[in-house]
């Protein structure tokens, strides 16, 4: 089982992909309207899908950020210490700067996530819909779908680096 | 167009292009083996594809997992039996798109009535002396879109020239033999 949670396959394809199938099937079920016949529209959750990767991205960097808080009080700790153990120094110091490093492209990453969701979500107003009910398959969902799943794929990638 | 809604678009294809190079830019800095890379993309290409095809993969699921979905096209005579023909519809889960039901006040009748037709496996079209004005019309909307088509005499009618060779169910003397016939023609299930 852990080795299918932490495989590549697992982590950028049936995650993102199933996340993808999911969101469908809860916005085909939680319709009000049952008469009308599943539409392509049905399948338009690309944004929800980034929206869900910017908020787990924002966890992801909650998290990095108290193990940081812990591991610097852990330094500090062991510095403190009489006689200080520097082997558990070095590794508390190594962990200390592998998050800070992380927690600094984080900042990056939900700023592009916030762009992201923006000007895709613009682009399908302007450009995505034949008319009032009719999306464009390709600019509508297929963009906005393929960028979602993407979103997610970087989220796993964040998660397990 | 308004300088804003210029600059708004420009931005947002920027917008995009900015964060799709940065969106790869992140993935090649955490997924460094290569063929994590290509189950990345090949994720992103499938849901890419997915989309595109999105009509065929909806009628298809339509298909496979919908439950079937009947129009009823009556004359507000005859609604007591166009109430218990959907009835009878319901009782084996079919979805059925009645008039009375589906139009609210202010809508537009006509677009209603196109979306419901639109959506429709079967259209049922009730016969009487007395016939909807619309029924013309909705008859050359089914053809259209190749929806099966299901007369029903409500009484001694002519059949309307629109389903001239098509077979009718005969519900002058109501009967559950007959009724169960209209819902299996309808539906598909059997009788």
């Amino acid at each position: 089982m852990e080795a299918l949670l932490i495989s590549p396959f697992f982590l950028y394809a049936m995650f993102p992909l199933g996340s993808a199938l999911l969101g469908v099937a809860v916005k085909h079920a939680t319709r009000n309207d049952q008469y009308a016949k599943f539409a392509k529209e049905d399948l338009a959750v690309g944004l929800d899908l980034m929206l869900t990767a910017c908020l787990m991205y924002v966890l992801l960097t909650t998290n990095r950020a108290v193990a940081l808080r812990d591991a610097n009080a852990a330094i500090a700790k062991a510095l403190s210490g009489n006689p200080a153990t520097t082997s558990a120094i070095a590794e508390l110091q190594a962990t200390s700067l592998l998050l800070s490093s992380q927690l600094t492209m984080s900042g990056w990453l939900i700023a592009l996530f916030f762009l992201a969701l923006w000007s895709v979500s613009t682009v399908v107003r302007k450009w995505g819909w034949k008319s009032n009910t009719e999306m464009k398959p390709v600019v509508g969902i297929a963009l906005p779908l393929a960028f979602g799943v993407l979103c997610l794929v970087l989220v796993a990638a964040g998660a397990v680096k | 167009m308004s300088k804003h809604t210029r600059i708004t678009d420009v931005a947002s294809v920027l917008g995009v292009a900015v964060s799709t190079t940065g969106v790869a830019l992140a993935l090649r800095e955490l997924v460094d083996v290569r063929w994590e890379i290509l189950v990345s993309l090949g994720s992103a290409l499938f849901a890419f594809v997915a989309g595109w095809q999105s009509k065929e993969i909806a009628k298809q699921a339509g298909k496979i997992f919908g439950r079937r979905r009947v129009f009823l096209s009556y004359a507000a005579e005859n609604e007591k039996l166009a109430r218990q023909i959907a009835e009878a519809l319901r009782g084996v889960g079919a979805h059925v798109w009645l008039d009375q039901e589906r139009i609210r006040p202010g809508e537009n009748i006509h677009a209603a009535i196109l979306r419901g037709i639109e959506s429709a496996d079967s259209f049922v079209a009730v016969i009487s002396t007395r016939r909807s004005a619309a029924l013309s019309e909705e008859l050359s909307l089914a053809k259209e879109r190749g929806i099966r088509l299901i007369p029903i005499l409500a009484e001694d009618a002519d059949i309307p020239p629109e389903l001239a060779g098509i077979q009718y169910v005969d519900l002058r003397h109501p009967s559950e033999k007959a009724l169960a016939d209209v819902v299996a023609a309808s539906t598909g299930s059997p009788a």
